[in-house]
Parts: structure tokens; C-alpha cells; sequence
């Protein structure tokens, strides 16, 4: 069974919608036939948070549903997973429930983080129809103003035409920016670096993914740290 | 793309939109999905 244009939710039988917690899922992944694995977690919050990113570190990406600005506890989970993990999150908003790796946004500014995103979702760009690399050119300045053409250039070699964009934020935040490019884009996914640093032990969010965690997402991101 | 872990929410009785893309991210990638629930209180109920 394929769900390339219908939702999982939409090929649940009445019976499956009564069951309860995992049993649901655990269902609807043996009706497309996707192996299920159901890890028990008896934590409170905080070794909660410790839970998820024991389990991530040893999975591919961590998916997240989103509704709105991310809140707490949502949001320390998040930023929890996404930079002690070392792996790449999803955020998922609503009302997007089917994955579509057709047109993929890469939100690219030369950093450390953006170039882990990129790794981190080769598996995905290799396999989109369009890819664009979108810089914001008024926001930090390129070492290389060329880095997107040569990140491009870097796919060709992956067998993926990804296409060169700049854009320019003007009066908006980084993030607003690269929802609205992505926005008319039709992406179906953007994939950016997430950038934190401590201070008294508290992290700082960067500014692009403090935008996005405070934004109303319309599509899943990718981010990595 | 072998393994896509999703945290759910407990005491739903339908998928999320999350758990829903992830599972159709597993079925796209032949990757095995991974499910982790959430105890009360970790993290906030949405329709």
C-alpha cells in the first residue's frame, strides 16, 4: 500500500480510531506495512528529555508536531533533541500530516550548521524533483558571496540540479524571510541549520531558529545543529 | 534512511499530523518507525 497522495489517518478503519495511544500507531504502520518499534518510557520530564535524545542519537531524525509558536514544555523538548541529539528534527505543522519529498528548500548561509542540515538530509534532497538553495544576502555577510552556487555544484555531483536563490529579508526577521521564500516556492519541505550557543547555562538561540521556533510554521523544517 | 523516531502524545485516539508524516517518511525511506510516548504533562496536548 502506497501513501504518496492519501494521509495515514484517512486509510484508518473506525476500530483503529477507537484504539488508544501506541495501539493506533502501531496499527496504521502494519496496514502500509512499516516495522514499528514501541520503546516503553516511564521518565518524568526531565529524564524525558534525556530519554528522547538517548533514542535519537541512535536514529536517522526525530520527528516533532508542531501547532503555532513552539511553547514549554514543546519547546525545551525540542531544542533539547535538536542540539544534544546530534541529530536532525522535523517539525511537522499542522495540518501537514503526509511526508513529500518533491520540492525541497535548503536555507543556506555557509555556516557550520546549515552544512550538517545539508548532510543530514542528503537522503532527502538526493531524492527530490526541485531543490533550491536560498541565501539571504542582507542579513551576515559571505565569506564566498558564491557559496550557494558552490553548494549547488557540490549536489550536481549527487546527481541532484539544484537551483541558486538570494533573497533579501528587508524589514523581516531571517526566518520570516525564508518561510515566505519557501511559502511561494511551494516547498514541501525547508531544511536549515539550527545555531544556539550557552550562556550561564542557558542556551541562546540563534536568530533563524529563534524565528522559527516562534513562528507559525505552514511547513515541516528540518533543522540540524 | 533506516529509522524515524516520532514522540507521541499519550492518550490520543487518532494519529497526529506528526505521527502520520512520520509514518509516511518510514513507508518513503523503507525506514522503521520508532515510537516513543510521552508521559503526562511533557508535553502539551493539541488537537
Amino acid at each position: 500500500m502506497q501513501l504518496d497522495e492519501v494521509s495515514v489517518t484517512e486509510q484508518l478503519t473506525a476500530s483503529e480510531r477507537l484504539a488508544q495511544g501506541p495501539d493506533i500507531v502501531l496499527s496504521a504502520a502494519k496496514n502500509v506495512g512499516v516495522p514499528c518499534e514501541l520503546i516503553s518510557n516511564s521518565e518524568d520530564l526531565s529524564q524525558f528529555r534525556e530519554k528522547v535524545i538517548t533514542c535519537a542519537q541512535v536514529r536517522d531524525v526525530l520527528v516533532i508536531d508542531v501547532s503555532g509558536s513552539l511553547r514549554s514544555p514543546r519547546l525545551e523538548l525540542v531544542e533539547s533533541a535538536l542540539f544534544a541529539s546530534g541529530r536532525p528534527v522535523i517539525l511537522v505543522p499542522q495540518p501537514i500530516s503526509t511526508f513529500s519529498d518533491e520540492r525541497v528548500l535548503i536555507a543556506w548561509d555557509a555556516t557550520r550548521s546549515a552544512v550538517r542540515a545539508v548532510h543530514d538530509a542528503l537522503p532527502v534532497i538526493v531524492r527530490a524533483r526541485e531543490v533550491t538553495v536560498v541565501s539571504i544576502i542582507d542579513d551576515k555577510t559571505f565569506f564566498r558571496p558564491e557559496s550557494g552556487e558552490m553548494l549547488c555544484h557540490y549536489l550536481a555531483r549527487w546527481g541532484t540540479a539544484a537551483q541558486a536563490a538570494t533573497v533579501t529579508r528587508e524589514e523581516r526577521n531571517v526566518g520570516a524571510a525564508l518561510l515566505a521564500f519557501a511559502y511561494h516556492a511551494n516547498a514541501d519541505l525547508l531544511v536549515m541549520g539550527g545555531f544556539a550557543h550557552a550562556f550561564e547555562r542557558e542556551l541562546m538561540l540563534g536568530s533563524a531558529t529563534r524565528d522559527i521556533f516562534q513562528a507559525k510554521l505552514e511547513i515541516p523544517v528540518l533543522l540540524s545543529h | 534512511m533506516k529509522d524515524v523516531l516520532v514522540v507521541i502524545q499519550p492518550h490520543r485516539d487518532s494519529l497526529s499530523h506528526g505521527t502520520s508524516y512520520a509514518l509516511s517518511l518510514a513507508q518513503r525511506y523503507g525506514a522503521q518507525l520508532s515510537v516513543l510516548q510521552a508521559e503526562c504533562g511533557s508535553l502539551p496536548v493539541m488537537a
